[in-house]
């Protein structure tokens, strides 16, 4: 079957300042499956986010080949979930929630159940008329994640969503993404640079390299898709992001 | 919540009360030295008259209803001269950070126009517009307009990068993208620059005034002057300053509504 997204032989330079060209990404091949939660991890400055900018479409300027199974509809069909929850603070949670649909003129009574359901499904329910200034840092970005699956993207794509939390919040909203994949299956990549939300999130890790950008290895995360706390506590975990640390040096 | 806003509230009374009286008895001290001035120093009438003098002198006119008509000539120049001006500098905001060749093209005229001295821009506007009303409302626009405009443009040029990959990513259009975001994000940066605005404008609609006027307080001020009238004068001056300050005060108002609604 062929995959969601292929990525093929990518490359970007850019001149960086005295004219230098910087090679910030080399021959890149990737494939994500429809469904499948894919992590790209490296240390900063390997290009990962300029990847995933390129998945999105924000950043058009590379050389070779990104194709899609289905080529994703402008506007509809790519949810981003930036390292700021970047939410408009003179709009309540619940219209934050619904820029989306709003940008495409969709005023649905199952637009609005979709909003709904995914407050209910982020647990913002009772704060969808509040402004996100009343709101914590998780719950910012709750917000966030919402607003990136209201309006049913085929895929998902996160930029480092959850390093500016801390790690009691970071840990309810790795458990939160989970329960939002297991409802909605979709297609998530995911950037980062923790191995331990790698392994705990991921079906795949691909791991990069700096300067020049490029993969390293894909691995295959060797745990069932049920995941819950406990998986944090298991020997194959803790070997698997063993091996991605030992791979990042 | 309710009695924890209701204690905010009692404290927010108790901190604007403060100053509020601190300004007034400020201002009571210099009408008192202006009247001890012209007690102590024996300064004739037509220099400096007393507080006393220029009160029943402004009461005596207020009864025969002289006074109407020149405050709201110059307050009507004054609101219809910041409100366009305002509009212009929030569509040239916006033009300038969309489009950086128009920003290019236009921004030399702009700076040009705001680096010439305005008194000296005004008699060639009044030659152009004529006497009336719209000689100065167009003086009042070209002054009010700048602060809103740099104001803007600055605020702008500072939306986090999410929002505006946001914008991109959901292929907002242009016209919706000024209506949804860039318009309620500058809300509180237009009402600064309105605030400063506000202030060139009453000093803008003066000058026209004095160039060439068939009525406002500016045109009554000069008609006094001309008549040894020093009384009027003081109280055209006065008029001017409360109208200014109140324009000034209400903006500044608007101003913090709009940071609690719209910033952050």
């Amino acid at each position: 079957m062929k995959p969601l997204l292929s990525v093929r032989g990518v490359y970007k330079t850019y001149t960086a300042a005295k004219r230098a060209k910087v090679v910030a990404l080399e021959d890149v091949d990737l494939d994500v499956g429809e469904g499948e939660i894919v992590a790209l991890i490296g240390p900063s400055g390997c290009g990962k986010s300029t990847l995933l900018r390129m998945m999105a479409g924000l950043d058009t300027d590379f050389e070779g080949e990104l194709s899609w199974s289905v080529a994703p509809r402008p506007g509809k069909d790519i949810g981003f979930v930036f390292q700021e929850p970047a939410l408009l603070p003179w709009r309540t949670v619940r219209r934050n929630v619904s820029l989306g649909l709003e940008a495409q003129r969709d005023s649905s009574e199952q637009g609005r159940e979709q909003v709904a359901k995914l407050l209910d499904l982020v647990g913002l329910t009772d704060f969808a008329e509040s402004f996100p200034k009343e709101l914590s840092g998780g719950m910012r970005q709750r917000t966030a994640i919402a607003r990136a699956l209201a309006y049913n993207p085929r895929i998902l794509l996160m930029d480092e969503p959850f390093g500016a939390l801390d790690a009691i919040t970071r840990d309810r909203l790795h458990d939160d993404l989970l329960r939002i994949w297991e409802s909605t299956q979709k297609t998530i990549v995911l950037v980062t640079h923790s191995v331990e939300e790698a392994t705990y999130l991921a079906d795949r890790v691909a791991v990069m390299s700096a300067r020049p950008g490029r993969i390293k290895a894909v691995h295959t995360v060797p745990l069932n898709r049920d995941r819950t706390p406990e998986t944090r506590q298991l020997p194959e975990f803790a070997k698997f992001a063993g091996m991605l640390r030992q791979e990042l040096v | 919540m309710a009695s924890a806003e209701t204690a905010a509230s009692s404290g927010r009374t108790a901190s604007t009360v403060r100053p509020v009286l601190i300004g007034t008895s400020s201002l009571l001290a210099g009408v008192a030295l202006w009247w001890l001035v012209t007690a102590a120093f024996d300064i004739p009438a037509y220099k400096l008259p007393s507080p006393a003098a220029v009160a029943s002198h402004a009461w005596q006119l207020a009864a025969d209803d002289v006074l109407t008509v020149h405050i709201q000539q110059t307050l009507a120049e004054v609101v219809q001269g910041v409100l366009i001006g305002a509009v212009a500098g929030v569509v040239l905001a916006i033009l300038f950070t969309r489009l950086p060749l128009v920003e290019r093209l236009l921004m030399p005229l702009v700076i040009v126009a705001q680096v010439t001295p305005k008194i000296s821009i005004a008699p060639l506007i009044v030659l152009w517009l004529g006497l009336g009303v719209g000689s100065k409302i167009a003086l009042v626009a070209l002054v009010s307009f700048y602060p809103v405009m740099i104001n803007m443009v600055t605020r702008l040029r500072s939306v986090p990068k999410g929002v505006d990959d946001l914008a991109r990513l959901l292929r907002i259009g242009p016209v919706a993208r000024a209506l949804k975001i860039d318009l309620p994000y500058s809300l509180p940066a237009i009402a600064v620059g309105l605030r400063l605005g506000v202030l060139q404008a009453v000093t803008a609609a003066v000058i026209g005034e004095f160039i060439g006027a068939q009525s406002g307080l500016g045109y009554l001020e000069k008609q006094a002057q001309d008549n040894d009238d020093i009384k009027l004068v003081i109280i055209c001056l006065g008029l001017l300053c409360v109208m200014a300050w109140a324009m000034h005060a209400l903006i500044g108002w608007a101003e913090r509504k709009l940071t609690e609604r719209f910033g952050g």
